[in-house]
């Protein structure tokens, strides 16, 4: 067949998951190892998560281990229909559609929670929102076993809450911090960041705000690339860190007018607001690689300048003064949003240390609260991610 | 002592002052208020014209002091004489035997009428004879800890029974971890090596054990020098690390058979052992940067080999049965401290720092449990800001107005 004849969409559809699970031999190692024992089985699993190909690996992953998985959509944005629509036939329920309302994924939530009549004994969660349902009246009935909730601003949330049940933060896993965080999206920012401006980095001048481990990631894959690194950052140790890196660190306010790029990477609300935007360089293209779009006030943006689409991902913005700067996918996070978002090997790493901490931490009757991901766990997601790169752990001293 | 020497310790501690300005900075807050009137400090940490800067701000804040440099080859006997000048206690000389340290360690526990009321150590040396011998120390107050093997000891020894002093690990810190294991220890292991060899980095097969935060200093270093830098690793979780950063990670035996050079960072003993040794590269040499000598095992290598000869002060040459050649530097001791000056004084800075601001913070405290203390993240921060400050950083971190540091 030559490139150009087109595939039964279904096919290229199995093809596509066929691939990523080539790409995540974590996932596939597990299943391997662990299968024969089917150590979730008769486990009922609420998965709230992105419906891709990734997640797609996991939930085939807990299906070998023996559970029955009703997966709702984490996202609006995020759905991909024909992924959806081949998993159909292989989970016991699938609620997500790319473009549905919030109200819509509050329905996934419920049609989740409903389908078994006993409820699920066990919920992975995104966001806490499987979590949060749980902890209101009308789900006062049903009590899991355990569930993990793996985004920080989930477990943000979770904090203030008194818990029925316990809960792991699967946010800070080792597959996070190690693969995920540093490499990870790092890359994947930097490679959205090449293919939505189309320019060349060596020489550019990018300033990156916040240098956490996804914000010296970004830095350092930049550098490699050729460009000049800016960096703004609030923390002590962390500037401290940047500076003995050989970055130049400076105070947002000195950067701006210098930087050709701009990226945050806080975590945090308002970086970028109406106080800067004088000082934004004419052509400046702004990213937001942190996981909710309000580091970069895109709001004021739209009242100080004119704003008009320019191109794939990318919004211009012309102030008065005759200066245009652009902004990449509204200011959401950019490699999810226009991007390929992260590789499925980095997902693999990220996933791994959920899927174990499931099958582990089940055994040890948590006290209701949050939890730490399980030590023993965390050393077995460790072992199996450096089998997968290819390091025989057996036999490092 | 003689004139000459203590001239020459007064001039090395003056220059190592103007390198460290955050340390400086401590002593011009809090030494006017002498708050460790009274105390009786026993030392044991490396005795450099650096370590000088701290003993001078201890004194300076009025405590009375016994010292020791813990180790063969890094006591500065001129910062010594210049120190035992000022009517400080100063055991040890540079070139003692492995006994010699030991017994000038026990001097120093010992020297105090009363015993000491604080210790400040480096590898829990004074700390485990406190724990031995609690009689010999009944007014002792607080401890403080500053290497990565000794927090872990302490760590182990208080699970297994709960410590009955206050001690404060100050070392889990990214202002120690950061600064000085990896960029200090880092830069400062290559220099040694270089010193040491004269040899050209570039395009040498470079082997780092460990992959801890010195280990990843160094292995950064050689890179950055042009070396091909193999990784080896004891756990999985930093054998994912050093690979995702783009070093190859092998098990020792493979790697030590291909590496032109190979350095230690790993903080535990019997790393290279007699079954590395023989297959070892023809002409390997071979430096540790670890905690103690031990990471190299020296004496199998004076066992296996057939001939010893001392090319320099430095290197010894050891010819196998074989005819295979290993040079070992520094006699397997700390590479940057036997060959280099070791970390540098602007690094430091801020690890003593933290060790000044955890006895001023733990001597002011009214009342001390016993237990494990660790950093405050505010501490660390302080440190961070007086450290920007010296170097002339302005950043948005939170900076007060000269003058009026956190």
């Amino acid at each position: 067949m030559t490139h150009q004849e087109t595939l039964d969409p279904v096919i290229e559809t199995m093809n596509r998951l066929t691939r990523a699970s080539l790409e995540m031999p974590v996932l596939g190692g597990i299943a391997a190892q662990l299968g024969g024992e089917a150590p979730l089985k008769g486990e009922r699993i609420a998965l709230c998560g992105h419906i891709t190909e990734a997640t797609s690996i996991q939930v085939r992953t807990l299906i070998q281990l023996g559970a029955e998985i009703a997966w709702c959509a984490s996202s609006t944005s995020t759905t991909d229909d024909a992924i959806r629509d081949v998993m159909a036939g292989e989970v016991a329920q699938i609620f997500g559609k790319r473009g549905m309302s919030d109200a819509d994924l509050t329905m996934g939530v419920d049609e989740v929670l409903s389908h078994w009549s006993d409820g699920p004994t066990l919920v992975l969660d995104e966001g806490a929102r499987l979590i949060r349902a749980l902890h209101s009246s009308k789900w006062a009935g049903l009590t899991p076993a355990l569930a993990a909730e793996k985004t920080p601003e989930g477990i943000g949330v979770l904090t203030d809450m008194e818990l029925r049940f316990p809960v792991l933060k699967s946010d800070k896993s080792i597959g996070k911090r190690l693969v995920d965080n540093p490499h990870g999206t790092s890359q994947s920012l930097l490679d959205t960041i090449i293919a939505i401006t189309r320019g060349l980095m060596a020489g550019k001048t990018l300033l990156v705000c916040g240098y956490g481990r996804v914000g010296a990631g970004l830095a350092h894959k930049a550098r490699g690339s050729g460009a000049r690194v800016l960096i703004a950052e609030t923390r002590p140790t962390r500037a401290l860190v940047a500076v003995l890196n050989g970055y130049e660190v400076l105070p947002l306010t000195d950067a701006l007018p210098q930087a050709q790029i701009l990226c945050t990477v806080t975590g945090q609300e308002q970086i970028i607001t109406n106080v800067h935007f004088d000082q934004l360089r004419d052509g400046a293209v702004l990213a937001n690689g942190g996981h909710l779009p309000t580091e970069i006030d895109t709001k004021a943006l739209s009242k100080a300048a004119a704003e008009s689409p320019f191109a794939h991902g990318l919004t211009q913005f012309r102030f008065a003064d005759g200066r245009t700067v652009y902004l990449i996918a509204g200011g959401h996070i950019a490699n999810l949003s226009v991007g390929n978002g992260n590789p499925n090997e980095v997902m693999d790493a990220t996933f791994s240390s959920q899927v174990l901490s499931l099958v582990m931490a089940r055994e040890s009757n948590l006290a209701p609260g949050l939890h730490p991901l399980p030590e023993s766990s965390e050393a077995e997601a460790a072992r199996h991610i450096a089998g997968s790169l290819g390091l025989d752990v057996t036999k490092l001293k | 002592m003689s004139g000459s020497e203590i001239q020459a310790g007064e001039a090395a501690l003056q220059f190592a002052r103007g390198e460290m300005p955050v340390l400086v900075s401590i002593e011009e807050e809090f030494a006017s208020s002498r708050p460790l009137a009274g105390a009786r400090i026993a030392g044991c940490l490396h005795l450099t014209k650096e370590t000088g800067v701290l003993i001078e701000l201890l004194h300076a804040c009025g405590a009375d002091i016994a010292w020791t440099g813990g180790d063969e080859v890094s006591t500065q006997d001129e910062i010594a004489a210049a120190l035992r000048g000022r009517g400080i206690a100063i055991y040890g000389k540079r070139g003692m035997t492995t006994d010699e340290v030991e017994a000038e360690i026990g001097a120093t526990f010992a020297h105090h009428e009363g015993g000491p009321t604080i210790i400040i150590d480096n590898g829990a040396r004074l700390i485990k004879m406190a724990i031995e011998a609690p009689e010999a120390c009944p007014a002792l107050v607080f401890a403080t800890e500053k290497t990565t093997e000794g927090c872990a000891e302490l760590r182990e020894i208080s699970h297994a029974d709960p410590l009955r002093l206050p001690v404060f690990l100050v070392n889990d810190v990214t202002t120690k971890w950061e600064v000085d294991n990896t960029y200090g220890t880092g830069q400062s292991t290559i220099d040694g090596i270089i010193r040491a060899t004269g040899k050209l980095l570039a395009g040498k097969a470079f082997l780092v054990c460990g992959y801890g935060h010195v280990g990843r200093g160094v292995a950064m270093r050689a890179a950055g020098q042009g070396a091909r830098v193999m990784v080896c690793c004891r756990t999985a979780a930093t054998a994912i690390r050093a690979t995702l950063d783009g070093f190859q990670v092998l098990p020792l035996e493979d790697a030590i058979a291909r590496a032109d050079i190979l350095c230690t960072a790993t903080g535990r003993p019997d790393i290279v052992r007699a079954e590395h040794l023989a297959l070892a590269k023809d002409g390997i040499t071979l430096a540790n940067t670890g905690h103690s000598v031990t990471e190299i095992d020296v004496t199998a290598l004076e066992r296996v080999a057939r001939d010893t000869t001392d090319l320099t002060g430095l290197i010894r040459r050891y010819t196998m049965a074989d005819g295979r050649k290993i040079h070992l530097l520094g006699r397997g001791g700390l590479i940057n401290l036997a060959a280099a000056t070791g970390n540098p004084s602007e690094v430091m800075d801020v690890t003593f720092a933290n060790q000044a601001l955890s006895v001023l913070q733990a001597a002011a405290r009214p009342s001390l449990s016993p237990g494990i203390y660790e950093v405050s993240e505010e501490q660390d921060e302080s440190v961070a800001i007086r450290k920007l400050i010296a170097m002339n950083v302005r950043c948005d971190a939170r900076m007060p107005e000269a003058g009026g540091m956190a």
